[in-house]
């Protein structure tokens, strides 16, 4: 998703206070990681319209990067994701092999049904290379 | 004093705990934060009403597309373009039927522009991840906005504790 969002969390149309209103870094942690073997991106928080655009961005500049590494996504600890965050899953998947000749992204689900399922029904699974843990992301033979 | 209608509407003999709360209504403004509040919102009234916990995962998923289409398409993309008092109105409801089963009914409701999703887009895929969480979904749109009703599969009734 290339798009930039306005930050419209700085305001509402109707100037209302009443909304208790989330800050993007409440909802959504996104903390890169770089080792000598892989970028982790380690995500903490909800992914949604709001949110997902900074996803995408932290994906785009592992890219940039990333060399011979994998790119492991660890979601494991996410609570929620919607088609928005399904929507960079898939185009940053198809970025890394089709465009850029990068290997299959990784990406560490856990049993976290609110993300497992939503990917699950839209056949992501078939795209992402699936891990329960990072351990097993990083261990695990290229395909 | 008898009770007030209010207290009339409710189903004779069906479980007071669950009827406590019977209705959440709420009104969210076209903002990008407005999916994550419906979302908080949904699961701490679903909660009350002892929901299945897969199914609040699934149901908050339906409100979060649901919400976000309306803010997206139905608004447009741009909050400035969303002219006051422009927003989105959530409803939702517990139906029980007479063996005890219970659904509950979504209602989402805009007063923007209704747009055929086009394929290959995120909308459509959104529409796709609310079917699948629900058992119907109907979409009605006209000039005056879109409403979007989605129902639950149904869940039994709690057991009584004890």
């Amino acid at each position: 998703m290339r798009r930039v969002k306005p930050a419209s969390d700085e305001r509402t149309p109707d100037g209302s206070a009443r909304f208790a209103v989330p800050s993007r870094e409440q909802l959504l942690a996104v903390h890169p990681t770089d080792r000598d073997d892989a970028i982790i991106i380690a995500v903490d928080g909800d992914i949604d319209v709001l949110t997902a655009p900074r996803l995408a961005a932290a994906i785009g500049a592992a890219f940039d990067r990333l060399g011979a590494r994998p790119l492991v996504v660890d979601l494991s600890r996410v609570g929620f994701m919607g088609s928005s965050g399904l929507r960079v899953l898939r185009e940053s998947a198809t970025e890394a092999v089709r465009h850029r000749g990068l290997a299959q992204l990784r990406v560490v689900v856990d049993h976290a049904r609110p993300v497992i399922r939503p990917i699950e029904i839209v056949g992501l699974d078939q795209v992402l290379a699936l891990f329960h843990t990072v351990e097993d992301a990083l261990t695990a033979e290229p395909r | 004093m008898p009770p007030s209608s209010d207290q009339d509407r409710r189903q004779a003999g069906a479980r007071s705990e669950a009827d406590a709360e019977p209705e959440l209504r709420f009104t969210l403004p076209v903002d990008w934060v407005s999916p994550s509040l419906a979302r908080e919102r949904l699961r701490s009234w679903l909660r009350r009403q002892r929901w299945s916990p897969a199914q609040i995962d699934d149901l908050v998923l339906v409100v979060n597309e649901a919400v976000t289409n309306s803010i997206e398409h139905g608004y447009g993309l741009s909050a400035e373009r969303a002219r006051p008092p422009s927003a989105v109105q959530i409803t939702c409801r517990v139906l029980t039927d007479p063996s005890g089963d219970r659904q509950v009914e979504l209602v989402v409701r805009d007063q923007g522009r209704w747009r055929p999703p086009t394929e290959p887009g995120n909308r459509g895929k959104g529409l796709g991840l609310m079917r699948a969480c629900s058992e119907h979904m109907t979409i009605d749109h006209d000039e005056t906005g879109t409403t979007v009703t989605i129902v639950s599969r149904p869940i039994p009734p709690p057991l009584a504790p004890g």
